[in-house]
This record gives C-alpha cells, structure tokens and sequence, in this order.
C-alpha cells in the first residue's frame, strides 16, 4: 500500500513524513547517516581510505609517482583527482553517467584547493628538477545519495594515510635515489568537510540526502568548513534557502563537520598505531 | 555604474537562431544562442513539459577552471525552474553558451547573456533573473568594503568570490555559488549588497530590449 503510494505520487508520499520532521528512512531532517571510515585497506596503494555514509561506500587510493615539476612552479607537485562511477554503482538499468563523475571531481578539486589543505610545495623535491604527483583515484562503489560528502572525506583519509619515501637526487648522475624505509606522512594543513543538504519544495531543509530524496529535491546546497573555523565553498541551487535561513545551515553544516571531522582524525590516529604496533 | 563595466551588448545577432545575445561584461565575453521551442526526438520527450539542453561550449578542448564546468550544471537547473516549461510540452529548447573570454564576473556574465538571449528569442519564462559577482578584498588591500563586479586583479587577489543569481521581481536568491575564506556575516552583507544592485540590472536589461524593439519597428 504504501509502496504504491511512493511509486505513484512520491512527492506527497514524502511531504506526509516531513510535515512530522522525519524521514521514511526514520532520520529526523537534520540527522547524518551512520558513518563507516577505514583507513590503510589497501596495501597496494601509498596512502587509501574506505568510506561508507549509510550504504553510499566510496574508495579512495593514492599512488605517488615522481616526475618533472611544472614550468612555471618548479617547486612544486601535482595533485591529480579522479573520481569514477562505474555501472555497478547504480543498479544494471543506467550507464555510467561521465558529466556526474567530472563534476563530482571538479567540485573536489575547486574544495581542496581553496581550503589550502596540501601545499604542494611540499611535494617538491629538487627545484626544476623533481618532484612527487600524487594521482588519488576516487571509486565510488555504491552511490546511495550524497556521494559528494563521502567522496570528499574518502580523499582527505587517503591523503592522511599516504607515506612518501624519501628522495633525493645523485648529483653526479643526476637520478633520483629512494630511501623507501623511512617514510613521511603528508603535511595537511587543513581538514575540509563537506556537508550537502537537500531542499524539498522550498520548504524543508534535509540534510545528507539519500538518492531517493535527491530525486525530488527542487535545489540543493553544497558547504564545505575548514577546522580553523570558516567556509572554503558554497554553492547552492534553487530558491527557498536565502538569508537567516542559509545562515542557520551554515551552523548545522558547521557542526556536522567537526563530529565528521573527529571521526576521521580518530581513524586514522587508530591505524596509525595500529601500524606501529 | 553600469555602463563603465558593460563594453558591448547584443542582442539578435545571430541570424539562424531563435534568439542570441553577445555580452562583453568586465573581461568576460560570452555568446548565448537559444534554438527551440522545437520538436524533440521520441527517446527524450516528456508528456508534460519542454526538455532543455544547455551546452557549454569552451574556447579550449578542457575547461580552464573547475569554477565553469561545476556552474554549467547548476544553469540548467536554474534555467528549468525559470522557463514556463509546460507550456511547450514534448518540445525542447537548445541554449548554447560560447566562450569568449573568460576573464572576471564570468559566470554572471553566462546568466546574463543566457537571459538575454531567452528574452531576444521569446521564451515564456516565469520569473526574470539578474546575476552578479561581488569579491571581499583581502586583508592587506586598503579597501576594505566588498567589490560589486571586480575586475581581474581584484577578483584573483580577493578574499572571497560570491556569485548570485537573484530572481526578480520576488528578489529570491536562486543561486549562490561561494569560493575563498569567509563567514556566515561575510554571505549575509554580500546577499544584502546583490539584492540592491539588481534592480539596476533589470533596469539595464529594460533598455536593452526596448532599444531592440524600436529598431525592429523602422524595418
């Protein structure tokens, strides 16, 4: 009965939960879904991350390569995102659907890089000569709605875990000699976490949507806060969510992302001991 | 105020379409052209509304800055709640954006000119929007006071960048699209400064056709 409800008018079927403050699924409008962080799973890859938000699991590994520095920084390395959707993601009925995917890894690059988080200068190693790229591929396994969110934490984990040998340069032969005992661990200066909420017929605002609600929200909004306090992006889409409104999510996204932001930390300090051990 | 930014606008310049603007705004030149309502193919039609296919066309292979390629899915959004789709059912309409220039106020240049064009073609559209970028200077500039429609420098070098889209005459935001550093205080002084300065625009856009519509009645 109520699966034809929802198959046929969904629109209402939800706006009967919502004018209660809950959600089919049982989360009030304001609730994130249970979050599943591990770090280190893959043994191949210099630094992964594995991240489930409910059922929407996504992967995120590094691999470091060494290369040319760019002309114009020669100090400086590369960080190249990748984010893939394969078919599996969605059931066998849709394609993959690429402008999501570029999207996806266009708004993450645009986050991570105004949140200044990784200085590339870092990723230098011998000025004009060499220096690290570090090519983070981001496999979103199963995409049960916001996959933005855990694409985004997945990378930062990742990049937490990744350990870089240490380089130098020959002189003489001028090739580059890799001390692969010792490792060191990325200088983040930052954690960017990002919050996505859903707006449904203007009205009510819901936080961490699943794909169902994504399906029939009239705007969305994307933001991402830094741990030092203030918002790195923004962006939100259809009317409903102005002024005292949008401030009051700029709280709510705030929140969510030191909660989000202690579990990651709490994650990868429990790998990292664990790795000692 | 106006009109030391704007450098050149056109509307109905392209012969073949149903309607086409040019708008070279700041730095920022960009070509809209608008084809539809037309007949659409079986597989995508809908029963009850017009399908809109909005194409971003670069003037490089690759998207320069990811800032673009993000806000050209979000146009179509915005695009589709704007335009009386249902009354054009099993039609679809084409907007094409050209790049021209990508310089400053980029983005609200692309909203202008696509609303422009939409206006030259004579799509019924619900609501009528303006767009504008407004930067908050960095710490170390001398001024203080958030920059309405910066130019390059200013926009490389602000704090933060906000774009609005704002629907008229309701003034609701539609679109906010915010990168840098900022505060909650920050969004809220900008929002305030946009819903000021877009009556202007809408003024702007007023002369505009109406300089259209009067040459249209001497041929």
């Amino acid at each position: 009965m109520a699966e034809n409800f929802l198959s046929c008018q969904p629109d209402e079927y939800y706006q009967r939960f919502l004018d209660h403050e809950i959600r089919p699924d049982g989360r009030k409008l304001n609730e994130y879904r249970y979050l599943n962080i591990g770090i280190g799973s893959i043994s191949t890859a210099d630094g992964s991350a594995v991240l489930k938000i409910g059922k929407t699991t996504v992967i995120c590994g590094v691999r470091a390569q060494l290369t040319n520095p760019p002309i114009l920084k020669p100090n400086h390395g590369y960080l190249v995102i990748n984010v893939d959707i394969p078919g599996i993601s969605k059931g066998l009925t849709k394609y993959t659907n690429d402008d999501e995917a570029y999207t996806i890894s266009q708004i993450i690059q645009e986050m991570v890089s105004n949140s200044k988080m990784l200085d590339l200068k870092s990723l230098g190693i011998e000025h004009k000569k060499l220096s690290w790229v570090l090519f983070c591929d981001i496999i979103i396994c199963n995409n049960d709605g916001n996959a933005l969110d855990a694409c985004l934490l997945a990378l930062v984990g990742a990049l937490k875990n990744t350990r870089l040998p240490h380089v130098t340069v020959d002189e003489d032969e001028d090739i580059p000699i890799v001390n692969s005992v010792t490792k060191h661990e990325l200088v983040l200066r930052e954690i960017p976490v990002c919050v996505t909420a859903a707006m449904f017929r203007e009205n009510y605002v819901i936080i961490d949507p699943n794909t169902e609600e994504e399906k029939l929200s009239s705007g969305s909004i994307i933001v991402c806060s830094l741990e030092k306090g203030g918002i790195s992006y923004m962006s939100s889409v259809g009317a409903g969510l102005e002024g005292e409104r949008k401030v009051e999510m700029f709280e709510r996204a705030k929140f969510h992302s030191e909660r989000i932001r202690k579990e990651l930390v709490t994650a990868c300090e429990e790998q990292a001991q664990s790795m000692e051990y | 105020m106006i009109r030391e930014e704007l450098k050149e606008v056109d509307l109905g310049l392209l012969s073949k379409s149903d309607g086409s603007s040019r708008l070279y705004f700041r730095s920022s030149l960009v070509t809209v052209s608008v084809q539809g309502p037309a007949e659409s193919r079986q597989q995508i039609d809908l029963a009850n509304e017009a399908i809109l296919s909005v194409h971003f066309c670069p003037r490089k292979v690759q998207p320069s800055s990811p800032t673009e390629n993000v806000c050209v899915a979000s146009i179509k959004k915005i695009l589709e709640s704007v335009i009386a789709r249902s009354l054009f059912p099993r039609a679809i309409i084409c907007i094409a954006i050209h790049e021209g220039v990508a310089g400053s106020c980029f983005l609200s240049t692309i909203f202008n000119a696509c609303f422009l064009a939409l206006l030259d073609a004579g799509i019924a559209m619900l609501h009528s929007f303006v767009a504008l970028t407004i930067a908050i200077p960095n710490e170390i500039s001398s001024n203080k006071d958030p920059i309405i429609s910066p130019n390059k420098e200013q926009e490389f070098e602000a704090e933060s960048v906000f774009v609005f889209v704002i629907e008229m005459p309701t003034k609701r935001e539609l679109f906010c699209h915010a990168w840098g550093n900022f505060s909650p205080q920050h969004y809220q002084q900008c929002l305030q400064l946009a819903l000021g300065e877009a009556d202007k625009i809408l003024l702007f856009y007023r002369g505009e056709y109406s300089k259209k519509l009067a040459n249209l009645k001497f041929n």
